[in-house]
C-alpha cells in the first residue's frame, strides 16, 4: 500500500483532472448496469407479462426499452471513448513525470552510486519500470476504484430483488481472498525476481552492443551470446514460473463462480416456480450476477498486478530513495573568481571504509603551475583528481582551492573552475560545435573556432563534410581517438577554467596529437592555469614545472622532473621498470605473430 | 569584430584583402603589400546552422582536400564589391542546398532504402536514402536530407504542413 500512497504523490498535480476522470467513470459504470436492469420489464411486462397486457401496449413498452437501450449505449460509448481518450493523457503524462523526476534524481547522485549500479539497470528503471507504474496508477488503480462501486452498486440492487440469493452470491468470497493472499505471497517474490532478471538481461545486452568492437576483434561473440542465452533463459523461467502461478489462480477462481452461478440458478429456478420470484427479477439476477462477480475476478486480477507494480515501485524508488553521497553544505558559498591554488591538507581517502587508497597527502599547488603525477596504476593518482573535483569527500583531512575548504563552498561553483580531460573522451549525439560548447551552449562561433585552433582540432574539423556542423554519430563515432581527443580538449579550453586536469589524456593518441596537447598545456600556463597531468608518459613529465610520484596512496618523491629523474630513486626505478616492460611486450609481439 | 587573420599565424587588416580571378578562371587572393596571390577557395565553418558570414580562404589540394587556412574572415560583406561577388558565386556552387517544401510520400525500396517524393523550391523531385541516419536534424529548425549520391535537402521542420510534418517524424 506504500508503494501506492508514494505512486499517488506523482498525480497530485493532476487531481482535477483525475477527479474529472474518476466522475466520468461513475458516470460509465452507472450507466452500464442500467440495460441489464431493464431486463425486467421486458420479461415481465412485455415478453412474459404477469397480468393482461394488451399487445398494443406492449409493442409501445417493447419500442421503449429498445430506445432507452440504444441511447444508454450511445451516451456509454461516447463517454467511454472520451475517459479512453483522457486516462491515456493522464497516463502519460504521469509517466513523463515520473522519467523526469527519477532521471533528475540521478544526476544528483555521486559517482560511487553509477560506480555500483549497471547501466543497463538503470536503463530498465527509468524506462520500463516507470512505464508499468504509469499505467498501473492510471489503468488499475481506477478499474479497481470503478470495480467496488459496481460491487456495491450491484450487491445493493440484488439485496432490493432477493435478500438470500444474494447471500449466496457472497458465499465464495472467504474462499477468494484466502487464495488471492496465498499466491499474492508468491506472485511478489516471483515479481521481484523477473524484474532483477530482466535488469542483468539488460545489462548484458547492453555491453554487448557498447564492447562491440571488444567482442568482435577477441573472437568472444559465442561466449557473449552464451552469457546472454543464460540472461535470458533466466528471465524466460521466471516468466513460466509466473504464468503457471497466474494460470493456476485464474481458473481456480473461475470454478468456484461457476459453482456458485449453478447454485443461484437452481435456488432461483426454484423460487420462480413457486411463484416466490418473477421471471422478470430472476433474469436481471443471473445478468447482474456475472457483473457482480466481473469486478471480484477484476479486483483479484489487480491484486496479482499490485504484486507485480510493488515489485516495480520498490525498485523505481530505490533510485528516488538513494541519497546523494556529497551535498552542498546548508552553509555552502558561492566560490568566487579564484587564481587557482590547491592545497592537500593530510588527506586520506578509501572507496570502502576499508583500505585507504591515499594516505596523508600534502601537497600545494601554485596558481599557473603545471604539476605532474606519476605512479604505477592503483596508486590513487585518479582518486586524487576525484577528490578535487569533489566526487568523493576525503575520509581525513581537507582540500582547499584559494583557500576555499571544498565542503564549504557550493559544487556547481567550484565544478566551474575545474576542467577535465580524460583517456575515455566522452562525446554526445550532435555538431561537433554543440560537443565544443557543451560547457558553454551559449559560446559565439568565434569562441567555439579560437577553442578548436587552440586544441589543434580546427584543420581536421574543417576537413569534415559540414565543419563544425557535422553531425558525431553516439561516443563521436566516425573521429579517431586523437580526433575525439582534441575535441574535448576544445571544450575544456571553451570552459576556460582556472584548473585544468589531464587524467592520462595522451595514453591513447598518436604523437601529433599529443605534440598539440602538451602545446595547448604550455599554453594554458602561459595564461595562468593551474594544470595537473596524470600520465605514464615521460614526454609529458618534461613539460611540467614540477612532479609527484605516487605509491601505495602516498606522494613518494616530489620535485622538477630532472631532479628526480637525477636522484635515482622510486619514480627513474618506475621508468626504468617501463620501459623493460616495454621492451618485453615487444618481444611478446614478436612471438605471438 | 574579433579579427580577421591571414596564414601564417599574421593578422591582417581585412581593407588589405581582395580576391580576383585569373585568366585560368581561378579565384585567388591577393595581400596588398605582397608579391605572390594565393589561390584560395571559401569554406564555411557553420555550413548548415551558423552565420553566414563568417568563412574561411583556404588553398585547396589537388584532390579537393583543404590544405592550409590563409585567411579567417568575420564577415566578408565587408570586403571590395568585385571580392563579394566572387566569394558569393563560389559559396553558391558549394553550398546550395535544395529546401524540401513538402514531402508527398517516402516508400521503402528493398536494396535502396528509402524513395522520398518531395517538393523542393526547385520544383518536384524523387531521391532515394540509404538508411535512417542519412536524415538528421541539426537543429529544431534545421533538418538534412543526404541522398545516396550525396546531395543534401535542407528541411525546415515548422515550415511544413502537418502531413510532410508527420511524416519526416517517422524517419528523424
Amino acid at each position: 500500500m506504500k508503494t501506492i500512497i508514494r505512486l499517488l504523490v506523482f498525480c497530485r498535480p493532476y487531481k482535477l483532472y483525475i477527479v474529472l476522470i474518476f466522475l466520468g467513470s461513475l458516470f460509465s459504470t452507472l450507466l452500464s448496469l442500467i440495460p441489464t436492469y431493464l431486463m425486467k420489464p421486458l420479461t415481465d411486462r412485455v415478453l412474459a407479462p404477469s397480468q393482461p397486457t394488451s399487445v398494443q401496449d406492449r409493442i409501445v413498452m417493447l419500442h421503449l426499452l429498445i430506445i432507452s437501450l440504444i441511447v444508454v449505449q450511445v451516451i456509454n460509448t461516447v463517454v467511454g471513448s472520451l475517459l479512453a481518450y483522457h486516462k491515456g493523457r493522464l497516463s502519460e503524462k504521469i509517466g513523463l513525470n515520473l522519467r523526469q523526476t527519477a532521471c533528475a534524481h540521478l544526476q544528483t547522485l555521486s559517482l560511487k552510486y553509477y560506480q555500483r549500479e549497471t547501466v543497463g539497470g538503470l536503463y530498465s528503471r527509468i524506462l520500463h519500470d516507470t512505464a508499468n507504474l504509469q499505467f498501473f496508477i492510471t489503468s488499475e488503480v481506477l478499474d479497481f476504484f470503478m470495480d467496488m462501486v459496481m460491487f456495491f452498486g450491484i450487491g445493493a440492487v440484488l439485496f432490493s430483488l432477493e435478500g438470500r440469493l444474494t447471500l449466496l452470491l457472497l458465499l465464495p468470497m472467504p474462499l477468494i481472498v484466502i487464495l488471492a493472499n496465498i499466491f499474492g505471497d508468491k506472485m511478489i517474490i516471483t515479481y521481484r525476481k523477473l524484474y532483477q532478471k530482466m535488469a542483468n538481461l539488460s545489462s548484458v545486452l547492453f555491453n554487448i552492443i557498447k564492447g562491440a568492437i571488444i567482442v568482435k576483434t577477441n573472437t568472444a561473440e559465442e561466449r557473449e551470446l552464451a552469457r546472454f542465452e543464460k540472461a535470458s533463459t533466466d528471465v524466460f523461467n521466471e516468466r513460466l514460473y509466473n504464468s503457471k502461478l497466474h494460470f493456476l489462480f485464474s481458473p481456480s477462481m473461475g470454478f468456484i463462480l461457476f459453482l456458485c452461478g449453478i447454485m443461484i440458478r437452481w435456488y432461483g429456478g426454484w423460487k420462480v416456480i413457486r411463484g416466490e420470484l418473477s421471471l422478470g427479477d430472476m433474469m436481471v439476477f443471473i445478468g447482474y450476477m456475472w457483473q457482480f462477480y466481473g469486478p471480484i475476478t477484476e479486483m483479484n486480477s489487480i491484486y496479482m498486478r499490485y504484486q507485480s507494480t510493488k515489485a516495480v515501485g520498490e525498485r523505481v524508488f530505490s533510485v528516488l530513495d538513494t541519497e546523494p553521497e556529497i551535498k552542498d553544505d546548508p552553509n555552502a558559498i558561492e566560490l568566487p573568481n579564484i587564481n587557482g591554488s590547491i592545497k592537500f591538507d593530510a588527506v586520506t581517502f578509501s572507496y570502502d571504509g576499508k583500505k585507504n587508497i591515499l594516505q596523508d597527502i600534502n601537497l600545494e599547488i601554485k596558481p599557473g603551475e603545471v604539476l605532474g603525477v606519476m605512479g604505477p596504476s592503483g596508486a590513487g593518482k585518479t582518486s586524487l583528481i576525484h577528490l578535487l573535483c569533489r566526487l568523493y569527500d576525503p575520509t581525513c583531512g581537507s582540500i582547499y582551492i584559494d583557500g576555499h575548504e571544498l565542503r564549504k563552498v557550493k559544487m556547481a561553483s567550484l565544478l566551474k573552475h575545474i576542467g577535465i580531460v580524460l583517456q575515455d573522451t566522452i562525446l554526445f549525439s550532435g555538431t561537433i560545435s554543440e560537443n565544443i560548447a557543451y560547457a558553454r551552449p551559449d559560446a559565439s562561433s568565434i569562441e567555439i573556432i579560437l577553442a578548436a585552433r587552440a586544441a589543434g582540432a580546427h584543420d581536421f574539423i574543417m576537413n569534415l563534410p559540414d565543419a563544425y556542423d557535422t553531425i558525431l554519430g553516439e561516443g563521436g563515432a566516425g573521429l579517431s581517438g586523437g580526433e575525439k581527443q582534441r575535441i574535448s580538449i576544445a571544450r575544456v579550453l571553451l570552459k576556460n577554467p582556472k584548473i585544468i586536469i589531464f587524467d592520462e589524456a595522451t595514453s591513447a593518441v598518436d604523437l601529433t596529437t599529443e605534440e598539440m596537447i602538451q602545446a595547448a598545456i604550455e599554453k594554458m600556463k602561459k595564461e595562468g592555469h593551474t594544470v595537473i597531468t596524470i600520465s605514464h608518459k615521460l614526454s609529458m613529465m618534461q613539460i611540467t614545472d614540477r612532479l609527484i610520484f605516487i605509491e601505495n596512496g602516498q606522494i613518494i618523491e616530489c620535485g622538477t622532473y630532472e631532479s628526480l629523474n637525477r636522484a635515482g630513486g622510486a619514480l627513474n626505478r618506475f621508468l626504468i621498470e617501463k620501459k623493460e616492460e616495454k621492451t618485453k611486450e615487444r618481444s611478446l609481439d614478436f612471438y605471438v605473430l | 569584430m574579433f579579427f580577421d587573420s591571414v596564414g601564417e599565424g599574421k593578422f591582417l587588416d581585412i581593407d588589405k584583402i581582395s580576391l580576383y580571378r585569373d585568366v585560368s578562371g581561378v579565384l585567388k587572393l591577393k595581400i596588398e603589400g605582397t608579391t605572390e596571390d594565393y589561390p584560395v577557395k571559401p569554406v564555411r565553418y557553420f555550413p548548415l546552422t551558423g552565420d553566414e558570414h563568417y568563412l574561411g580562404l583556404f588553398i585547396i589540394e589537388p584532390d579537393g582536400k583543404i590544405k592550409k587556412e590563409t585567411a579567417f574572415i568575420t564577415d566578408f560583406k565587408r570586403l571590395d564589391e568585385n571580392s563579394i561577388k566572387l566569394i558569393e558565386e563560389e559559396l553558391a556552387k558549394s553550398y546550395s542546398l535544395m529546401e524540401i517544401k513538402k514531402i508527398i510520400s517516402v516508400k521503402q525500396i528493398a536494396r535502396i532504402g528509402f524513395r522520398w517524393y518531395v517538393k523542393t523550391d526547385n520544383g518536384e523531385r524523387t531521391f532515394d536514402v540509404a538508411n535512417q541516419q542519412d536524415i538528421y536534424m541539426i537543429s529544431p529548425t534545421i533538418v538534412i536530407a543526404k541522398d545516396t549520391e550525396g546531395n543534401k535537402y535542407k528541411i525546415d521542420p515548422i515550415k511544413l504542413d502537418s502531413n510532410s510534418r508527420s511524416i519526416l517524424e517517422i524517419y528523424v
